[in-house]
């Protein structure tokens, strides 16, 4: 997606190599069945549509067959596509109508479950893992808990975009031109979820909302 | 509303879902390639596609309906430069005037009949009898020498 770290700005003239062409471009390319344009695409997109689809669904297998899905609808509705549009807001519906129908076929949000010694899968594990303090490394993991919860009951473009920004470390630009929104309102969204994240963590002991750290 | 947004601090990175790996890294390389082992069939249906308009197109425009053999051709072109050179050569020399030319335009005729001694008469305005036409041209004296036409009547 154009927002991603591999776009590249437009350039005058005629062909262009395909790492220094647009995603516009490349799309029109794949239109015509150029392989090399489809391999840049996705390599430039390809992060992006991960992080967009993990903001569904939690499983890293079920986030890649996602992805994957997503890449081939699109290329299946690639003659749709106007390039005089920008691609990635495109590429990042698809993904999104993807994400969606699949939850909507499980049924619900898929709780990862927690193995014996009570650390959850795929969450981050930096630093307070090996806390020497049992109790606290068992708070640490119910307010991962918790916000994952939390993430999943957020509005859909507010969940998308704090995991675009907070999670996957993109800047309020980047978020914008993937979701096809204005930076501001990616903004206004993230705000939204850190103050609906905080407030959810207010009850837990030795967690300041405020300064968004846990006491020390 | 701005100034609220901007004050917002970020939840720290240990409370937060793991975030994908970064543009780069290897871990990318598996999916990649899934992905576009997937894409194949229906990259070589456009490709194919891709082709065939190309053709069609170009047979559609006017007057371009020929372009496909033309670019065939084009693979030609050093035996077709060859032989236009050496058409261009033969015109230049049959149309100089020969020092031993016999009745006007002999030579031109000559070249023009292609060694066929009908084809010759005819181009002299004599219609001639295919067999008494070549013995009349086989008798070189008696034609240079203003001999009897080959119609038949006294030639044998």
């Amino acid at each position: 997606m154009a927002g991603g770290p591999g776009h590249r700005p437009a350039e005058a003239g005629g062909e262009e190599s395909p790492e220094s062409a647009t995603d516009e471009a490349l799309a029109r390319r794949v239109q015509a069945g150029d392989r090399i344009a489809l391999e840049v695409l996705v390599r430039r997109t390809l992060r992006p549509v991960h992080a967009v689809v993990a903001s569904f669904m939690d499983d890293p297998d079920e986030v890649e067959d996602a992805a994957q899905e997503s890449f081939l609808r699109a290329l299946r509705a690639i003659d749709s596509y106007d390039p005089a549009r920008p691609f990635a807001p495109w590429l990042y519906q698809i993904a999104r109508n993807v994400a969606r129908n699949r939850q909507a076929a499980r049924g619900r949000w898929k709780l990862v479950p927690l193995p014996e010694e009570g650390m959850s899968v795929g969450i981050e594990s930096v630093g307070h893992d090996s806390d020497p303090d049992p109790e606290r490394a068992m708070e640490l993991t119910e307010v991962r808990e918790r916000i994952r919860a939390e993430l999943h009951r957020l509005p859909e473009q507010r969940r998308t975009a704090f995991s675009l920004v907070d999670v996957e470390g993109m800047t309020a630009a980047e978020a914008g031109r993937i979701m096809g929104i204005t930076p501001g309102t990616i903004r206004s969204h993230v705000h939204h979820a850190r103050r609906v994240l905080r407030e959810a963590l207010k009850e837990f002991r030795g967690v300041s909302p405020e300064r968004g750290r846990p006491d020390e | 509303m701005s100034r609220e947004i901007e004050r917002t601090e970020p939840l720290p990175g240990a409370w937060l879902p793991e975030a994908q790996p970064p543009v780069g890294d290897p871990a990318w390389e598996g999916p990649l390639y899934r992905i576009l082992a997937a894409a194949e069939p229906e990259m070589a249906r456009r490709a194919a596609g891709s082709r065939a308009r190309s053709v069609a197109g170009m047979a559609a425009i006017p007057g371009m309906a020929a372009i496909p053999e033309w670019v065939e051709l084009g693979r030609w072109w050093k035996p077709a430069v060859a032989l236009a050179a050496a058409a261009a050569a033969l015109l230049f020399a049959v149309e100089r005037p020969g020092p031993a030319a016999g009745p006007g335009g002999f030579a031109l005729s000559l070249v023009a009949a292609e060694g066929d001694p009908v084809a010759l008469w005819s181009t002299l305005g004599v219609p001639a009898d295919p067999v008494l036409a070549r013995l009349a041209f086989e008798d070189h004296d008696a034609f240079l020498g203003g001999g009897s036409a080959p119609t038949g009547e006294g030639s044998r």
